[in-house]
């Protein structure tokens, strides 16, 4: 396997939240997370509403900036990054966020918007319209788009344009927030296959956030679980496909309704009671232990450590131990 | 098979904007049997929601239900519910047919107790006092399985999750026991865990009480999990109604064809996903003949000119289309 080309380690964010007068609380979005993405590699982070993936890729990009932990990029701790190596980082790796109707400016044309970056950054990019148009051929729009707004797009387009922005600045690696999760079934099937094909095209190295394990098993190689603000198991897709080890993850794997009538019915289901805890008051112990069929005594005490306990597979649950 | 509850016959709605008149809703015709669960489903637009407000004519302006039919069966008598004066409709919305709308959130009124909002359904369908709606309602909360409902019914909507608000939802809705209830994205906003408990709960209202439930969704994993029939929408016709295991594994529909490829299957190795071309059309001038020729790859020269007429291709397997039609041989 290649090298890691983004390395976290014991990443953390607190959002500060005020109680009453000085007293604070911490909403713990990332509480402890690490895991390697390597060179080429598409890696997946799959997790329900409020476990913190979207807080996850935000951070690994400095777009805010992490409580404690580090980031390493080709092995260099971006946390110690000068002014100009940061700008260089931030060039290197670029996002595209999850709401198309909000992350383009309604005020700029298609231009501005995915010229701006290399602009700001001083690459060279030959003739600025050809550049554009070019990219705009990559992610399926025409010449005539340049000039438009964005209101003149549909979603899926919309979609389209803020791929464009991200490949405007040659990037390394790509955060894609739940590109798809705005867009109706029979667009994200194509926007998915371009990111797919331009991932290969650019040679690019990206994590694919979404809540849809269908979406990311087909998008990724490896996949993260998280559960409230940690990452509970990692595994090859395919592998975490056959047999999931985390409790957690075998819940949600056994919830997802699968569009196949006779496969879905018989399936076995695991439905865990209850809801997920409150990312301020967290329990003692492991986070899923309230939820948890499998629960022993250690596991209200002591939170479990994302351990590698097979070839290409982590997992924090003491059932392992 | 058991017998209809629910007759729709050439439902029309129009909204009637700036912009021009959206047909939003354009000759829409199903049954819904007693005991069943008849899955709706379509993208973004098609008409899926609109056509299940008209069924108890909550359509607000500028829409307007232009013509259609929507039986109901009362005590083995068919009564037409887009005739029926206001007082009477409303004796039987939040009664015979019930909804759960999308957003659990906007469902419930933040400024009453869940409690309250229970009660006050039992209220207006029953001769109870106060007294006994809340102890009903308590059992309701509890039939949905919300854990301590003695405490619960004394929440706002605020202090609930969205879980637990789409719990209260339900047990709103499920509160005078409905012939027919409609469950519009019942689980659009919950997480994929919580998605189980409450398809968990619905199986056992179908199960235990026998109630035929409209489940209206975007998502085929659901209908694939739920359904008993489906009804396939695209820009507010029908395109196929079939058993689910048919609509499945023999789509006819070309649309149908397409909404099944370009899911992705976590059970299968799947190399690429084949979307369906184009967008959706514009209700304001809808493509001439079958709405969907501009998208289809089987497009003949009369889906361009006319409207494809239902076929009935094998028992109970409906299909708008002239590739079923003898369209090919003209």
């Amino acid at each position: 396997m290649s090298k890691p080309l983004i390395s976290v380690r014991n990443l953390k964010k607190y959002f500060p939240v005020r109680r009453f007068l000085f007293a604070k609380d911490y909403v713990k979005a990332v509480d402890g997370v690490s895991f390697d993405i390597y060179e080429g590699e598409m890696f997946g982070v799959v997790g329900e509403s409020g476990c913190g993936k979207t807080t996850l890729g935000r951070t690994i990009l400095l777009l805010i900036p992490p409580t404690a932990g580090e980031i390493y990029y080709r092995g260099e701790n971006i946390l110690e990054y000068d002014k100009e190596k940061l700008k260089e980082f931030r060039r290197r790796a670029q996002i595209v966020f999850q709401d198309p109707y909000s992350s383009l400016d309604p005020r700029q044309t298609i231009f501005d918007i995915i010229i701006e970056g290399p602009r700001y950054h001083g690459i060279d990019v030959g003739d600025p319209e050809e550049f554009v148009v070019s990219l705009l051929r990559k992610v399926g729009l025409e010449e005539y788009h340049l000039y438009r707004y964005p209101h003149e797009f549909s979603g899926g387009q919309k979609q389209r344009i803020a791929i464009a922005r991200a490949l405007a600045m040659n990037p390394e690696f790509i955060v894609f927030d739940e590109p798809t999760s705005a867009l109706d079934v029979s667009v994200q099937a194509s926007i998915l296959n371009m990111i797919k094909q331009l991932q290969k095209e650019f040679n690019l190295t990206g994590m694919f956030i979404s809540h849809d394990l269908a979406v990311v098993k087909f998008m990724s190689q490896r996949i993260g679980v998280m559960y409230v603000g940690r990452i509970v198991e990692i595994g090859d897709s395919d592998e975490l496909f056959k047999e999931q080890l985390h409790p957690y993850t075998r819940a949600l794997f056994s919830a997802i309704p699968i569009p196949n009538p006779r496969v879905t019915r018989s399936k076995k289901k695991m439905i865990v009671k209850g809801e997920p805890p409150s990312p301020i008051h967290l329990p003692r112990g492991c986070r899923f232990y309230p939820r948890c069929p499998y629960a022993m005594p250690i596991c209200r005490t002591k939170e479990p450590d994302l351990m590698e306990i097979d070839k290409n597979r982590h997992v924090a649950c003491w059932l392992y131990r | 098979m058991s017998e209809p509850i629910l007759r729709v016959e050439d439902l029309r709605v129009y909204f009637y904007t700036y912009a021009g008149v959206v047909k939003a809703v354009e000759g829409v015709s199903f049954e819904v049997y007693s005991g069943e669960v008849f899955g709706l489903i379509g993208e973004t637009g098609c008409g899926k929601t609109v056509t299940s407000r008209a069924l108890t004519r909550l359509i607000p302006d500028p829409g307007r239900i232009e013509g259609g039919r929507v039986l109901f069966r009362i005590n083995s008598e068919w009564v037409d519910l887009l005739k029926l004066p206001d007082s009477e409709l409303r004796k039987i919305r939040g009664s015979l047919i019930s909804y759960i709308f999308q957003d659990p959130s906007s469902a419930l009124d933040p400024l009453y107790t869940a409690g309250y909002q229970v009660a006050e359904t039992i209220i207006a369908h029953n001769r109870v006092s106060w007294k006994e709606a809340w102890l009903k309602a308590i059992d309701a909360l509890r039939s949905v399985l919300i854990p301590d409902p003695e405490a619960r019914v004394k929440n706002y909507p605020h202090e609930l999750s969205g879980g637990m608000k789409q719990r209260v939802v339900i047990g709103t809705s499920i509160v005078n026991e409905p012939k027919l209830l409609i469950a519009d994205e019942p689980t659009t906003n919950v997480d994929v865990t919580i998605q189980a408990q409450i398809i968990d709960l619905l199986h056992q209202l179908k199960n235990l009480r026998r109630t035929s439930i409209m489940l209206i969704t975007h998502n085929m994993g659901l209908i694939a999990e739920m359904a008993d029939r489906v009804a396939v929408m695209y820009a507010g016709r029908i395109a196929e109604i079939a058993n689910v295991y048919t609509l499945f594994e023999e789509p006819l529909h070309p649309y149908t064809q397409g909404l099944i490829r370009c899911v992705p299957d976590p059970t299968k190795e799947i190399k690429e996903l084949y979307p369906i071309p184009g967008t959706v059309p514009d209700l304001i001038n809808p493509p001439k003949g079958c709405r969907f020729w501009p998208r289809c790859s089987k497009a003949m020269d009369i889906c361009k000119r006319e409207v494809p007429p239902r076929v009935e291709v094998s028992k109970g397997h409906f299909v708008e289309c002239w590739l079923y039609a003898g369209g090919g041989h003209e």
